[in-house]
């Protein structure tokens, strides 16, 4: 405590705008950072996530071989040449399975970041309007909740093919309604607060009042849900490049398993990395998610 | 009434409940002069703070205001769009509200809470308005304002977090302020300092303030004139030296003899209970708690008259 005194003392006495910024972001994050590091699971999720993440950013710079290129023998199991084999088609497993982090990691963050996006809009207007709108948009929430989501997301990229643009818009524009739930509900609550009746004493519109004066103090559920979405994104782009539907251009985790599937007796090494890799990213990204919501839970916030 | 700054006529505002309709304002009449201070008082419960929400347009329904008018530049703002309220909140009609703690964003630097009023009516860049803001800040007197603008609510004490409500109140510089019980939740040295901060900052700035309480003793330090509600209703309005030395309904006078002296043996205490808003009596509001009541105090309302001087009075008693 005194330690931390002293530092905000020699903190500031730099007097420009910049470093104030910055050193006051660092005071604001410090109490989550101390509560964020309890929990030593979290901890090892968010650096086992980090590790995948630049992996994904410099896979054309480590990956030892190109992953396209087949000119290796087939089937060799794992040596030091190659450390997690080669496939079917003689191309090096290692290579393969971290460019395929980039496409798994980018499909997850961009369909969660879609299903959050719209989400947070129509939580956020059925939760602060109420009345007709809220009706409106939670039958919607519901109508979608009731249609097995899965066979749903099937059936479209049967229909429109399976790129993975399709099907990263079709995860996202699928697992928005729990979100819009959520933050309804935030709302619902927040909007009942004082403070937001000053804001509207302060004349400020619908608009501001929703982004700006409501949307930050419900922003905590939101970043957690974030996190479980992506895991839950990786994993049904897994679950359909299994069933065949993924994008057989792409070099994804889920499209190797499915390779993987005609050998699994003779190669086991082509669905054990990424059958491992997998697991190991959704159960980061859950891990994170809990960490979070642990570590800015608001009666934790408390001082 | 001459024409001020402010001039509520009639207002009636309403609240439709299971059991029934509440009328928790029922045609409420005053006018604020300019640079003047307003104090309007009244147990809980009796519409106080309705009234200045109804001022400001902010009544959520099923809340309602069913009738009367406030004239405010000479131009109704019951008659306004919401696009226009939006305009005048915050701009030219501010509002304090009493408990720090609720009122401010928690997840807001103060800088940027002071600052929104600033954006929204002023058309302030962000960086002229944070300048601004820190200004605003060692306007009503805390500190380090520049380092003290970086803070959240929660890391400011009460006091201080008060004197970020008026800053922010204050920031576009209102023609009128109107102040909830700004200092009911500040134990009272800090609201002494608070006391002496409006009036002194109301001088500086030339605004009118209509300053909400439950406490006569902090009307005697502060107001210019001061209007008496009960259950709904304005019962005297009348200049403050007039209301302490001579008051003339017999609810004020009972208000101002349960002010705590030095060397008060006992407490006095108006006999009774508020009635309940469900259940207004007939006649009179008061006339069950009144000891002077008439029969005509139970049959029928008196009006809210002028008395001369500038002297209001609702009351049958005033040729007693």
């Amino acid at each position: 405590m005194t330690k931390r005194e002293i530092n905000k003392r020699s903190f500031s006495g730099s007097k420009t705008g910049f470093m104030r910024k910055i050193t006051s972001f660092i005071e604001g994050s410090k109490d989550f950072w101390v509560r964020f590091r309890r929990n030593k699971f979290a901890l090892l999720a968010i650096v086992i996530l980090c590790l995948l993440s630049l992996l994904a950013i410099v896979a054309p710079i480590i990956s030892p071989y190109n992953p396209e290129q087949m000119i290796f023998d087939r089937f060799m199991s794992p040596n030091p040449e190659h450390p997690m084999g080669t496939d079917h088609m003689g191309r090096d497993m290692l290579s393969r399975m971290i460019w395929g982090t980039r496409i798994s990691l980018f499909v997850g963050f961009v369909s969660a970041g879609i299903s959050i996006t719209i989400g947070v809009l129509l939580g956020s207007i059925a939760g602060y309007y109420g009345g007709k709108i809220d009706d409106l948009i939670m039958r919607f929430v519901d109508f979608f909740l009731v249609i097995p989501t899965f066979f749903l997301i099937l059936l479209i990229i049967a229909m429109f093919g399976s790129s993975i643009w399709n099907i990263m818009f079709v995860i996202g524009l699928t697992a928005w309604p729990s979100t819009t739930r959520l933050i309804r509900g935030q709302f619902l609550s927040l909007k009942e607060q004082p403070f937001v009746e000053a804001e509207r004493a302060l004349g400020a519109s619908d608009h501001r009042m929703i982004f700006r004066c409501i949307l930050p103090n419900a922003i905590h559920p939101v970043l957690v849900n974030l996190s479980f979405r992506v895991g839950a994104a990786i994993i049904i782009e897994a679950g359909l490049s299994f069933l065949g539907l993924g994008d057989p251009r792409s070099i994804s985790w889920g499209m190797m398993l499915n390779t993987a599937q005609r050998f699994i007796r003779t190669a086991w090494w082509m669905a054990v990395f990424p059958g491992l890799f997998i697991s190991i990213a959704v159960l980061s990204f859950n891990l994170v998610g809990d960490g979070l919501n642990d570590a800015l839970n608001p009666r934790l916030m408390e001082r | 009434m001459s024409e001020g700054l402010l001039r509520v006529k009639g207002l009636k505002t309403y609240f439709p409940t299971l059991s029934g309709i509440v009328k928790a304002v029922d045609g409420v009449e005053f006018t604020i002069q300019k640079e003047k201070i307003v104090g309007l008082v009244g147990e809980s419960g009796s519409g106080k703070s309705v009234t200045a929400l109804s001022i400001m347009r902010l009544i959520r329904p099923p809340g309602k205001i069913v009738d009367g008018e406030v004239l405010f530049e000479g131009s109704n703002l019951l008659e306004k769009s919401e696009y226009e309220m939006r305009s005048i909140r915050g701009g030219k009609i501010a509002m304090c509200f009493q408990d720090p703690m609720t009122y401010l964003n928690p997840v807001m630097k103060v800088v940027d809470q002071i600052a929104e009023p600033l954006i929204l009516h002023q058309n302030l860049t962000p960086s002229e308005a944070a300048k601004e803001a820190v200004e605003m800040i060692s306007l009503v007197g805390i500190p380090h304002s520049s380092e003290r603008a970086q803070d959240y609510p929660h890391q400011l004490s009460g006091g201080m977090r008060q004197r970020i409500l008026l800053a922010i109140a204050l920031s576009c510089n209102p023609k009128l302020l109107i102040a909830d019980e700004p200092t009911t939740s500040l134990d009272v040295i800090v609201q002494g300092q608070m006391l002496k901060l409006i009036k002194e900052l109301q001088r500086r700035l030339k605004n009118s303030l209509l300053f909400i309480t439950h406490d006569m003793g902090i009307i005697a330090h502060l107001c210019d004139r001061v209007a008496v509600m009960y259950a709904g209703k304005i019962l005297e309005y009348a200049d403050m030296e007039s209301i302490f030395e001579k008051p003339l309904h017999p609810y004020t006078q009972a208000l101002i003899r349960s002010i705590p002296r030095i060397g008060m043996k006992r407490f006095q205490v108006i006999k009774g209970m508020v009635p309940n808003p469900l259940d207004l009596p007939p006649g009179c509001r008061f006339h069950p708690r009144c000891p002077y009541a008439k029969s005509i105090c139970r049959e029928e309302e008196p009006e809210l008259l002028d008395i001369g001087d500038n002297h209001f009075l609702s009351c049958y008693l005033k040729d007693r």
